[in-house]
C-alpha cells in the first residue's frame, strides 16, 4: 500500500496493511528541533539545517530523507502566518523579542530557549470596549500569498504517495481570543460580558472563514485531511463549563466545520484539543469532527480504550500512540515500546488510527526512546 | 524604644534545609514528639550558626513544643480532616493532592461528625498531649488554612466553573469548609 492508500483505509475505519504514521504534518504531530537533531543523528541521518514549520514552539519541519527513513505517511502544508512568517526576533539581551501580525508580543530566553512564550497582548486593557476589538488592525487572512506554493507542494507530495494535511492558518478562536486579550480577560468576558468576548470571537470567525474561502478553491482538490486546533481541556477537566462551550464557542466551531464541508467535502475534519475533552466528543461529533487529536492519554476520561468503545464507529484517533508527559521523556526504552504496544491494542483494532505522539515531541525526549516508539510501532503496527 | 525597622522574618524551604543539613520534612516531622523537638532546635541552631549575624536563629537554642507548620509556611489539616491525602516529602511541604471531587461528592460532603476522632486530629492531639506532657505547655499554631484553597482541594479546578455556574454548590462547600475550620479551632 502507498501512504495515501494507507491513510485514507485508516480514516475510513478499515484496517490497512499497517498502521500509518504521522510525524510532522501539523504543528501538533510535530518534532521539536533539538530533539529532531538528536533524532537524525540516532539514525545515522547527515546534521541538516533545520527548517521551521512553526517557529514560535521551535518545530522542525521533517526532511525527505527522515520521512523516507521512518515511514512517515502524511506531509503537511502549512499556510504563512504568524509562526512561521516574517518571524523576526530582536535581540533584546536576555531574550529574543518578535512582535507578530496580530500585536502579540512573544519571547525566548537567549541563547537557547526552547520555545518562545506570550508576553504582551495586543488588547489586554481592562476598559477594552467592543468598538476597539472591531477597530484592532486585522491579518489580512484573505490575502492569496498566504497559500503561495502550497498547490504545487501538494502535487509533489502527491507524485510520491503520500497523504496530505492542510493546516488551520492561526489557533482556533478560543485559544487566539486568549493571545488577543489576555486568558484572564477572555475568561472574565466569557461570565460577565458575553456580548464582547461574542464580538471577538465573530471577528476571529470571520478571518478563518475568509482565509478558507481563499484556499479552498485552489487546495481542495489536492488535501485529503484539514486541521483545525483549539484547547478546551485540562490534565483534570475542561477549562470553560459545557454550557459555556455549547453557548459561546460551538456554534462557531460548527460554522468553520461546515464551511470546510461545503469548500472541501471530501477532506476529513481533523480536530485538535488538548487535555480531557471527553464531556465534549458527542458534541464535536455533532459539529462534524471526523478526527479526534491529540488524544491526550494521560488526562483524566481521555483512556484509549474507552474512547475506542464509545467512540471509535465514529472518530478516527489520531494521536495517542505514546504518552509524552511521563513516559516519552522520562521512561525507559522498554516502557516506552509497552506504552505503544497498549496504545495500538486499544485503538487500532478496526481501522480509525493514526499513530502520532500525544501532541509534539519535546526537547528532552532521549532519542533511544524516539527509536524505541518507532520500532515498536513497526513491530505492533502491523495488521 | 520602638525598633527602627520592620521585624522581618525568614523562612527556608524544605530543600534548602534538605540539600544543606540533610534534614527530612516527611510525615514525623509533623507529628512525631521528639523528631519534632530535636528538628526545630536544630534548625534554629543551625540557622544562628549560619545566619546569626543577620538576626536569625537563636544561640544555644532550647528545646521547644512546637506544633503546627513553623518554620516553614503550608496548610494541610483541614484538608486531610475532609479526606484530601497528603503527600509528605523529604524535602517540600506536606502536598495536598486534589481529590476533585463530582458534583453529587460535594453535595454529600459533610463536616466530619467526631472530628477529633478523625486520623489527622488524633495524630495532632496525640502530639499535643505527649509535648504538653513533658513542657507543661504548648507553642505554635495549628493551620486553619482559608476557604477558598481548600475548597479548590476539594473540588479541584472545576470550583472555578462552579463560582460562575453552580453557586449553591459552592455555597454549600464553603459552608462545610468553614464549619470544619470552626470544630477545629473550637476544639
Amino acid at each position: 500500500m502507498q501512504s495515501r492508500e494507507r491513510l485514507l483505509t485508516a480514516l475510513n475505519h478499515q484496517e490497512p496493511d499497517r498502521i500509518p504514521f504521522d510525524l510532522g504534518s501539523t504543528q501538533v504531530t510535530d518534532i521539536h528541533a533539538l530533539a529532531y537533531a538528536n533524532l537524525r543523528q540516532a539514525l545515522g541521518l547527515p546534521a541538516v539545517e533545520i527548517h521551521m514549520c512553526d517557529a514560535v514552539q521551535q518545530l522542525a519541519l521533517p526532511d525527505a530523507d527522515l520521512i523516507e527513513r521512518l515511514g512517515v505517511d502524511v506531509r503537511g502544508l502549512f499556510p504563512l502566518n504568524s509562526h512561521n512568517w516574517q518571524v523576526h526576533a530582536q535581540d533584546a539581551g536576555a531574550y529574543w523579542i518578535y512582535h507578530d501580525e496580530w500585536g502579540i508580543t512573544h519571547r525566548r530566553p537567549r541563547p537557547d530557549g526552547l520555545y518562545y512564550s506570550v508576553v504582551e497582548v495586543p488588547l489586554g486593557s481592562p476598559h477594552l470596549t467592543a468598538e476597539d476589538i472591531l477597530k484592532h488592525t486585522w491579518p489580512n487572512m484573505a490575502d492569496p500569498v498566504r497559500i503561495a506554493g502550497l498547490r504545487e507542494q501538494a502535487e509533489r507530495y502527491r507524485a510520491y504517495g503520500y497523504a496530505i494535511v492542510l493546516k488551520d492558518p492561526f489557533a482556533g478562536i478560543f485559544e487566539m481570543s486568549q493571545r488577543i486579550v489576555g486568558m484572564e480577560n477572555i475568561m472574565m468576558m466569557m461570565a460577565l460580558d458575553k456580548k464582547k468576548a461574542g464580538t471577538l470571537f465573530d471577528k476571529l470567525l470571520d478571518l478563518k472563514l475568509a482565509f478558507w474561502e481563499m484556499a479552498l478553491p485552489q487546495l481542495a482538490d489536492v488535501v485529503d485531511v484539514i486541521s483545525h486546533a483549539d484547547d478546551y481541556g485540562t490534565q483534570a477537566s475542561q477549562l470553560i463549563s459545557l454550557a459555556m462551550f455549547r453557548e459561546q464557542i460551538k456554534p462557531r466551531l460548527k460554522s468553520i466545520f461546515a464551511c470546510l464541508e461545503r469548500l472541501a467535502p471530501h477532506a476529513r475534519r481533523f480536530f485538535h484539543s488538548c487535555g480531557n475533552v471527553r464531556p465534549l466528543i458527542p458534541d464535536f461529533i455533532e459539529i462534524g469532527v471526523q478526527i479526534l487529536n491529540p488524544v491526550h492519554i494521560r488526562a483524566k476520561g481521555m483512556q484509549p480504550a474507552a474512547l475506542k468503545r464509545d467512540f471509535g464507529d465514529e472518530l478516527v484517533f489520531w494521536g495517542g500512540g505514546v504518552d509524552t508527559q511521563a513516559v516519552l521523556p522520562s521512561g525507559t526504552p522498554q516502557e516506552v515500546r509497552d506504552d505503544v504496544r497498549r496504545n495500538i491494542e486499544a485503538l487500532a483494532p478496526g481501522g480509525g488510527f493514526v499513530f502520532s505522539t500525544v501532541h509534539n515531541i519535546q526537547a528532552d525526549v532521549p532519542a533511544q526512546n524516539m527509536v524505541a516508539m518507532w520500532e515498536a510501532l513497526q513491530e505492533y503496527g502491523v495488521y | 524604644m520602638a525598633e527602627p525597622y520592620l521585624p522581618v522574618d525568614v523562612v527556608f524551604h524544605p530543600n534548602w534545609w534538605q540539600r544543606h543539613y540533610g534534614l527530612s520534612f516527611d510525615r514525623d516531622f509533623f507529628y512525631d514528639a521528639q523528631r519534632r523537638v530535636w528538628q526545630e532546635q536544630r534548625m534554629r541552631h543551625l540557622l544562628y550558626e549560619r545566619f546569626g549575624d543577620l538576626g536569625l536563629g537563636q544561640k544555644d537554642a532550647p528545646r521547644r513544643p512546637i506544633i503546627g507548620p513553623i518554620l516553614m509556611g503550608s496548610g494541610y489539616i483541614i484538608q486531610e480532616i475532609l479526606g484530601c491525602e497528603i503527600k509528605y516529602q523529604e524535602s517540600g511541604n506536606p502536598w495536598v493532592l486534589s481529590r476533585n471531587l463530582s458534583e453529587a461528592e460535594i453535595w454529600d460532603l459533610e463536616v466530619p461528625e467526631n472530628i477529633e476522632a478523625t486520623p489527622p486530629m488524633r495524630a495532632l492531639l496525640g502530639l499535643m498531649e505527649t509535648l504538653e506532657a513533658e513542657f507543661g505547655y504548648l507553642q505554635g499554631d495549628v493551620p486553619l488554612h482559608s476557604i477558598i484553597n481548600v475548597a479548590i482541594d476539594l473540588r479541584g479546578q472545576d470550583y472555578f466553573i462552579d463560582l460562575i455556574e453552580n453557586q449553591a454548590l459552592v455555597a454549600h462547600l464553603h459552608q462545610v469548609i468553614a464549619r470544619t475550620i470552626y470544630e477545629v479551632a473550637a476544639g
